[in-house]
Order: structure tokens, then C-alpha cells, then sequence
């Protein structure tokens, strides 16, 4: 895939020698986290702060070519372990670098990209190719190496094969995904081949209006059974409704449920948290979003953990102090006893969170 | 003696009768103007909001075919790449560091566009106000960009953003000059003025419109149209998720 990769930035230096349209954009991202806690009767409190800056590129040699990229540059300060979930954080990264090539209605991609098949808000488990994190405000994720071919059957529908080949480091994975429009909703189909593992999984999203907004993911892994190495069937549903109403309000709740996480919070301890999002099996969420007419935004955000009686509570701020600059902060509160998968065990009662997104 | 001078006033009369327009017919002069099988245009949004040192500047390129297709990509910096197709009710978005395109929940379609005071139903609508509305004649007022008739409209479908209008139309060019805009409750939510118009295609076309929110001190958005092709063919597979995603 190095050899792909490398070709893409060969495309790439190519366009900027016959004078392509050239775009530069970015963005710059600090983030600080403050969270507190007790040990023995002592009260501490630790930082860690977060320094991103997305370099993206975005070369049109013609109407049919397009060679995309982004890098970024990221490091904590100070010091500190990898966040769960993300792999530690590069102190540079190419994160997507790719070519677009647009004959007719197909689109065929080659190189590094991120397909986010998931289409609810927080639990999403068709994003099968992208990390999820909902407390950290991670900007993006690095992609997958590999080739799409997606072909437009109709203005509004579509079917995509990806391909992420073989390497010394790991198997290749075969998926694909059908998407058609009927009614006011968006379906996708979805079906993934594990070389590694060679478990299928198939996946059904859905996204709509039924006065409400209506969106839902259904996930299902098969076993397989003549291979030692596969894993146990699974199976995963999320589903989720919003609305705004009296122009400034906006709601949304969700419930997710997880086959694999485990009901007793003792048996917790059987699984990798690190590569997983949640550790239980039911999952409630819900959001209150108030967007003022300056565009300042307070909300208040909740996940529950409906096995153990866990829970985050999250209210934020978010406000565009300058054209193209963003202020955010957010206080993540952890309820939940010992043990308990947001206890505050791990990093204390209170998380306090501020973020300075600059857009370039 | 009488017949003859009832039959010389009608004589007078008659002209006048005949010159004077119905609503509907005044509307439909706006229509004719205002409404088009098409249209491509680069347009800017200059977002003024209370107290606010900077206005902020969104530019975009839109096409439009109809009352069911548009297309709008964002341009300016903070923005830049983050595209919307409108199907008929429905809104699909996709930004820029997305490879997919999103569909938005219809009941976001009343709010906001990108902090301005235009919705996006305000943004992409462009139905005829006579499919939408009964018409009242209230009489001529004058407004500094001339004389203008005053109407009030009241809708005549459900599914509608505003219930109510009153709208002053150009005695000459048949251009809606101002509108303000009525929630249920009666309550004037916004104020259109057309500043400036420009004749496209034989049509007296809104090119400068301000939008000001009427429930807030100082909050308005300038909406300006630039290098404007009306009724020109474009091609269907530009209102789609090929288009989106490319």
C-alpha cells in the first residue's frame, strides 16, 4: 500500500507542476482537559492538553481527477499514555491522501480514505473503518489504504466496493455498500469480509423523516464456525431521533444496544477497553441543543449505561468568538459506582474540557 | 340628459377600469420576474448579528432547476468545500473532510442557513407566491425606491414557513421591493428589501435583497447575487449525490 500511497503523491506533485487548481485549507485544534479526583482521601487534579494542526490539500488537475489529502500534526502536552480507542496520537500523520477519478457516474478511489458508513449520532457500530470516541473532541482519524469503485445508479443511490489489500502487516478486507433512497429515507446496505478473522458482517442503516428524524443502524457479525480464530456472533443496534422546534431548540436521544459488552459490570475485566467504545450492553443518550441567533450554542448532553446505572452527564458551550474561530467548553461529569463503567475511578467526578478550533 | 352623462363618465371610466390590475395580476407579474425554470449564480451572505465588531462573510456558488433541485458549495475559507443538495423536501449535506454525503432531518430545513437569516427553505424555494398564497389589494404606498402597490398575502397550503405576508411591489417593475414576513402568532419575524435589481433576460431581477430579523436589535443578512444566468439548461446529474460526492 506504501506503493499506492506513494504514487497518489506523485499525482499530486504532478498537479502542481502543470499549474492544477490548488486548494490549501486547515485547521488548528487545542485542546485542554482538566479532571479531577480522589486517592486515599487526597483530591489531585492532572492536565492534558492537545495540540492538532490539519494541513489539507485539495488538487483538480481536470473535471474527472482529484487528488486530496490531509495531514496532521499532533502532540499532548504534556507527556501521557495513548487515548484509548485512537493508537496513540502521531507526531505526524497522513491521515487521508487519495485520488479521485470521476469517469461517468462511477468513482473510483485509490489511496488513503476514511468511509463513515454509520449514520447515528453517537453509537454508530457500521463505522466499521473509523475509530468513535464521544467524550474527546478528536477532529479526524486516519483512514484505510485501499481502493473504492462506487457506481451512481440513480441521482440519489449507489453501490461501493472497497478493498483494503493484503500486507505484510495485516489481511485484506472486502466490503461493500448499497445505498438506495425511498420514500424520505436513505438506506444503506452494508457487508464486510474479515480477512483476518473471516467473519462477515452485514449491516443495515437507515436515515429519515417521519415527522421526527429517524435514523438506525443494525449490525450483525456470523461466526465462522470452521475457524478457530473467528469470533462469537454478534449482534448491534442503534437508533436514534431528533427534532428543532421554536427555531433555536434542538433534541435528539438515542438507544444503542451492544451484544458483545457484558451486563454484569464484574465481568468487565473479561474485556479489551481499549478496543471498544462501550463496555456494557444497553446504552441510552440524549442531547438539548439551544443555538441562540449570535450562533452561540449551550447544550446539554447525557449517555447512560443502562446495566450498571452509570452515567456521563456533559453540558457545553460552543461559540464562534471570531469569523472562523471556535470556543468550546464542556464539563463531563461521571456518576457511577466503583467498578462501574463511568465511575470516577478512572479520571475523577469532573472532566473539565475547553477546546480553540481555528479554520484556515 | 342623465343617460348621457352616465354613458360620458364610463366613457372616462373605461380606460382607467381597464388599466387597473387585479392582485393576482400584480403577483403574477412578480412571478414572472422572480420565478425561473433555472438559474446559476455566485452569491455572497454578509451576517450581521447584534452587537457584533465583524459581519461575517459566507460565499457560495448555487444552481437551481425548478422548485425541487439545488445545488450549493460554499467557497469561502472557513467553509470551503461544504456542499448542499436540496430533492424536492429533502436536504443532503456533505462537508468537507466527509467522503459521504449526509441526509439533514427535514425539520431542519426552517432553521438557519450557516448562522444567516435566510433558512434554508428561504435559500432554495422558488415557488410562484400565487401557488402559495391568496392575494388582498390594500392599496399604493410610497417608498423611496418609488410607488408601490401593497398587498397582503395569506397562505392557502399547510405546509408553509410563513402564514402571512405583506409585500409592496414596484408600480413599474413589478418587483417586490419589501415583504415582511408573519408567524402564526402574528408576530412580524423578518423584513426583505430589495436594494438593488438588475433586468436578466428581460426580467427586472432582485441581484442585492436584505433580510433583516425583526425580533432582534441590528441582525440582518445581505444577500447579493453575482455573474446571474437565468433559464439556462443544466443537467439533471447535477442535482444528485454523484454530484455531492465528487
Amino acid at each position: 500500500m506504501k506503493k499506492i500511497l506513494f504514487t497518489v503523491f506523485i499525482f499530486f506533485v504532478f498537479c502542481v507542476n502543470i499549474s492544477a487548481q490548488i486548494n490549501w485549507s486547515g485547521r488548528f485544534y487545542e485542546q485542554a482537559m482538566i479532571y479531577t479526583g480522589d486517592t486515599q482521601n487526597d483530591r489531585y487534579a492532572a492536565y492534558m492538553g492537545l495540540s492538532v494542526l490539519d494541513l489539507g490539500i485539495d488538487a483538480r488537475p481536470s473535471d474527472l481527477l482529484r487528488v486530496r489529502g490531509e495531514l496532521e500534526f499532533a502532540f499532548t502536552h504534556p507527556d501521557t499514555t495513548s487515548l484509548p480507542g485512537m493508537g496513540g496520537i502521531d507526531l505526524a500523520s497522513i491521515n487521508t491522501l487519495n485520488a479521485t477519478f470521476t469517469p461517468g457516474r462511477t468513482k473510483i478511489t485509490v489511496g488513503r480514505f476514511l468511509p463513515r458508513w454509520g449514520v447515528c449520532s453517537v453509537f454508530r457500530p457500521l463505522d466499521l473503518f473509523a475509530p468513535q470516541l464521544y467524550f474527546l473532541n478528536a477532529m479526524s482519524f486516519k483512514g484505510i489504504d485501499g481502493i473504492s469503485v462506487k457506481y451512481y445508479l440513480s441521482d440519489l443511490s449507489s453501490f461501493e466496493i472497497l478493498e483494503v489489500p493484503a500486507s505484510q502487516l495485516r489481511y485484506g478486507t472486502t466490503a461493500s455498500n448499497a445505498q438506495f433512497h425511498t420514500g424520505t429515507f436513505d438506506y444503506n446496505l452494508i457487508f464486510l469480509y474479515d480477512g483476518a478473522s473471516t467473519d462477515k458482517v452485514l449491516g443495515l442503516a437507515f436515515k429519515g423523516d417521519l415527522i421526527l428524524g429517524v435514523s438506525g443502524e443494525l449490525y450483525y457479525r456470523f461466526r465462522d464456525s470452521m475457524d478457530y480464530l473467528s469470533q462469537d456472533s454478534v449482534f448491534k443496534a442503534s437508533v436514534g431521533l431528533d427534532y428543532s422546534f421554536a427555531k433555536y431548540f434542538f433534541v435528539s436521544a438515542g438507544f444503542f444496544y451492544d451484544e458483545s459488552g457484558k451486563a454484569d459490570y464484574r465481568d468487565y475485566a473479561q474485556l479489551d477497553p481499549t478496543s471498544r467504545m462501550t463496555l456494557g450492553t444497553q446504552y441510552l443518550e440524549s442531547s438539548f441543543v439551544f443555538r441562540s441567533f449570535t450562533d452561540m450554542t449551550i447544550g446539554l448532553g447525557s449517555i447512560f449505561n443502562l446495566d450498571d446505572k452509570s452515567f456521563i452527564l456533559y453540558p457545553y458551550y460552543q461559540n464562534e468568538i471570531f469569523e472562523n474561530c471556535q470556543l468550546g467548553v464542556s464539563l463531563y461529569n461521571f456518576n457511577g459506582e466503583s467498578g462501574r463503567e463511568f465511575s470516577s475511578s478512572l479520571m475523577g467526578s469532573y472532566v473539565f474540557n475547553a477546546y480553540l478550533l481555528v479554520k484556515f | 340628459m342623465i343617460k348621457k352623462i352616465i354613458f360620458l363618465i364610463s366613457l372616462l371610466l373605461f380606460p382607467v377600469l381597464l388599466m387597473a390590475l387585479s392582485p393576482e395580476e400584480i403577483i403574477s407579474k412578480v412571478d414572472k420576474n422572480e420565478v425561473f425554470t433555472s438559474i446559476k449564480y455566485k452569491g455572497v451572505m454578509t451576517i450581521q448579528k447584534g452587537d457584533r465588531a465583524q459581519p461575517r462573510i459566507k460565499e457560495f456558488e448555487a444552481i437551481s432547476k425548478g422548485n425541487d433541485k439545488a445545488f450549493i458549495e460554499f467557497t469561502n475559507p472557513g467553509d470551503k468545500g461544504t456542499k448542499y443538495l436540496k430533492f424536492k423536501d429533502e436536504l443532503w449535506i456533505k462537508g468537507p473532510y466527509a467522503d459521504e454525503a449526509t441526509k439533514i432531518s427535514g425539520h431542519l430545513l426552517r432553521q438557519n442557513m450557516m448562522g444567516s437569516d435566510y433558512s434554508y427553505e428561504d435559500v432554495v424555494n422558488n415557488e410562484g407566491l400565487l401557488d402559495l398564497y391568496n392575494v388582498r389589494l390594500i392599496g399604493k404606498e410610497e417608498l423611496p425606491s418609488g410607488e408601490c402597490y401593497k398587498l397582503e398575502l395569506t397562505a392557502k397550503v399547510k405546509k408553509i414557513a410563513y402564514v402571512r405576508q405583506m409585500i409592496w411591489v414596484d408600480a413599474q417593475e413589478f418587483v417586490a421591493r419589501k415583504v415582511q414576513y408573519f408567524a402564526l402568532s402574528g408576530q412580524l419575524v423578518k423584513e426583505l428589501t430589495v436594494i438593488k435589481t438588475e433586468m436578466i433576460n428581460g426580467k427586472f431581477f432582485p441581484v442585492i435583497i436584505k433580510m433583516e430579523n425583526k425580533q432582534r436589535q441590528n441582525t440582518y443578512t445581505i444577500f447579493e447575487m453575482k455573474s446571474i444566468d437565468l433559464d439556462i439548461p443544466l443537467d439533471d446529474t447535477l442535482f444528485s449525490k454523484r454530484q455531492l460526492e465528487k
